[in-house]
């Protein structure tokens, strides 16, 4: 068996972006961009940063509430 | 770099990291690596005054890039306090953000398995006490993953389902349920207070599992970790195992989202020892039945609620 795990719309994005080993920061399929360079994941938003010596730090947040 | 070597004679591998011989070991309070960064004081891990949750690479990695994943997830910036203690809706987002991992790690080439973890107690070998847990990405398939996969195979079908409904059925092990998760003591557990929360439906990872499931089954993981720590009056050091479904070549082969815990302790000052039996033979030769722990532990959850 070759298939990766998750719903087949969602491998269709996630295995391009990742496979290669140069892009870990890509978003997966359940991130989607939001406003302010933040990517919406369910409740959460999450922020993608990289690490002085290279590596990557991800904070999760639970979003702000609806004005 | 971790190299692998193939143990013959048990048919498994054998991960060597040597450069984690020099990881941070049990620092003073002042000097904890995951606590945020405070202004006037030196950079941490985590270049941040405050966080939720921070996930990030392993400084001192047993598997990295091209051959799997080491993260560390931080499950908040108090530096006190244990996964139990959290807001719930802490835990509810934590269990969006193994989700997240799950996701993206199972999209890599170089990654197998996908296994997240807690090492909770100086008990299991934990180096930092703020409240973290880790990720590993195996650029294999580990052998409990695949012994799980057999196991589908001898029952034919679902294993933690199968055993589930024996559970229910049986119904003395049995110590927590909600809507979607039910918690239990295996009929045989190999740890003295070992329990499984399995989800009700078949759901072979996190992806599978709706909003709602997520929430009640960081409820189900708050219950049992209470009740826990209820056991014994203390915090109870456990080995937390979230069991999910392959992510590499063998996946679509099995899976089923469950989450075992592993506590060393058989009384309250008394460990666990996985001696001659246990590592000789790969026999668990156990002091506690599981039907008494279970008692045990239904009135320890209680008394936590």
């Amino acid at each position: 068996m070759d298939r990766k795990p998750g719903r087949p719309e969602e491998q269709e994005r996630q295995r391009p972006e990742s496979a290669s080993g140069e892009d870990p920061g890509a978003p997966d399929a359940d991130a989607q961009p939001a406003p302010g360079g933040v990517e919406r994941l369910g409740p959460l938003t999450l922020r993608r940063m990289r690490k002085d010596d290279g590596r990557s730090l991800i904070a999760y947040s639970r979003e702000p509430p609806s004005p | 770099m971790s190299e692998l070597r193939f143990n013959e004679l048990r048919g498994e591998q054998v991960a060597y990291a040597i450069h984690r011989q020099d990881r941070t070991f049990l620092p003073d309070r002042a000097h904890c690596p995951l606590d945020p960064t405070r202004p006037g004081h030196p950079p941490t891990e985590i270049p941040l005054e405050a966080f939720e949750i921070v996930v990030f690479d392993n400084r001192f990695p047993a598997f990295e890039r091209p051959g799997g994943a080491a993260e560390v997830v931080v499950y908040t910036d108090d530096h006190e306090g244990s996964l139990g203690a959290l807001p719930l809706d802490r835990v509810e987002a934590l269990m969006w953000v193994w989700r997240h991992r799950y996701a993206e790690l199972a999209a890599r080439e170089d990654v197998e398995y996908v296994y997240i973890f807690e090492n909770r107690g100086i008990e299991v070998g934990v180096t930092l006490h703020h409240p973290h847990g880790q990720i590993y990405g195996y650029p294999f398939l580990p052998p409990v993953a695949a012994l799980e996969l057999a196991a589908d195979a001898r029952l034919g079908g679902c294993a933690p389902c199968a055993l589930l409904a024996r559970e229910r059925e049986d119904g003395r092990r049995i110590l927590l349920e909600n809507e979607a998760v039910t918690g239990y003591v295996p009929e045989a557990a190999r740890w003295p207070y070992e329990a499984h929360l399995s989800m009700r439906s078949h759901r072979a990872s996190l992806l599978d599992c709706e909003p709602d499931e997520l929430r009640l089954l960081a409820e189900a993981l708050q219950t049992l970790i209470r009740g826990y720590d209820r056991l014994f009056e203390r915090p109870l050091p456990y080995v937390m195992a979230v069991h999910q479904a392959p992510t590499g070549a063998e996946a679509g082969a099995g899976g089923h989202l469950h989450i075992e815990f592993y506590p060393p302790l058989r009384t309250a000052d008394k460990l666990k020892y996985l001696a001659g039996s246990e590592q000789g033979a790969g026999t668990f030769i156990s002091d506690v039945l599981p039907e008494e722990a279970a008692a045990g532990l239904r009135e320890a959850i209680e008394r936590a609620r």
